[in-house]
């Protein structure tokens, strides 16, 4: 803990070797984060950026009161849930220009596949990421989390600011809620 | 015994079971780094936002107490004159009654 509240304080100051390694330690959890959530390599990794960038202009509102990764994650979080809702809103015009012909902008519906799955459960794991989209928020987070992030129930409570017990209950929701969603897939 | 369906669902549903983490790429520092510099001056400003606000709250009270110091000053100054006044008009008796009352004549 010392350690951090040491590393902060140089964060704090503008120290660019403390950037350097804050952007190291931190690269992949962020990127890892932000991809479970918005499933597109090449979006994750512009809100990763914006998410550092966050995390440099705000240092100075880190209180110190939880783990600096899980104030990191937030920030994650909240980045990547503002892209998607201004991807929606981008989606819904386009779909509306295309209607009435003012655009012919293309609406990207392709599937996602996550670069860490084994080849052999490419397919599985695409299908459940699309299944994953369709969860309400707080059980995709807390699903996302757990799963992809490999993160403990504990910690994902912190992240949240929820206990563990609402954070097993979310889960066992969404897992729930995904087989029914993935049973009509395999039943169309 | 398991459908064809469930096995399915729970394999799909444990696909994620043994997910490795995605690689950014390798020039996402050097990136990072550029961009860093770029906002540099506003970082400095951000920096330096707390002590801006406390010089500025600084100086609106000393210039408030100034004022507030000025003005009571001014206040005792009014009163001792008014004072002054009131004492010289009673040793020329300018309250005291008319020596001479016109009406009464």
């Amino acid at each position: 803990m010392s350690d951090q509240i040491h590393f902060v304080a140089l964060l704090k100051t503008g120290d660019s070797g403390a950037y350097d390694k804050l952007i190291e330690d931190y690269q992949h959890m962020v990127y890892n984060t932000v991809l479970g959530i918005v499933n597109h390599l090449q979006d994750a990794e512009d809100i990763t950026q914006n998410v550092f960038i966050q995390i440099i202009k705000s240092i100075h509102d880190f209180k110190g009161d939880s783990k600096l990764s899980t104030w990191i994650y937030r920030i994650a979080i909240t980045k990547s849930l503002e892209w998607e809702r201004k991807k929606k809103s981008k989606k819904s015009i386009n779909y509306f220009k295309n209607l009435m012909g003012i655009s012919t902008e293309t609406i990207e519906m392709s599937a996602f596949h996550h670069p860490g799955v084994e080849l052999q459960n490419k397919e599985m794991a695409s299908m459940l990421f699309k299944a994953i989209k369709q969860l309400p928020e707080n059980q995709r987070l807390a699903f996302v989390l757990i799963k992809v992030e490999g993160l403990n129930y504990q910690e994902v409570g912190e992240i949240m600011k929820k206990s563990t017990k609402s954070i097993e209950g979310l889960v066992l929701r969404a897992k729930a809620q995904l087989k029914l969603i993935l049973k009509d897939y395999f039943t169309e | 015994m398991k459908t064809n369906i469930e096995q399915q669902i729970d394999d799909t549903l444990n696909s994620l079971d043994v997910v490795k983490r995605a690689e950014i790429s390798p020039f996402f520092k050097t990136r990072m780094k550029g961009m860093i510099s770029q906002i540099q001056p506003e970082l400095a400003f951000l920096s330096f936002k707390y002590t801006i606000a406390f010089a500025t709250i600084a100086i609106i009270l000393t210039v408030n107490t100034f004022l507030l110091y000025q003005h009571m000053n001014q206040n005792t100054t009014n009163k001792k004159s008014v004072h002054e006044i009131s004492e010289i008009s009673e040793m020329y008796h300018f309250n005291s009654t008319p020596v001479l009352d016109y009406d009464n004549q």
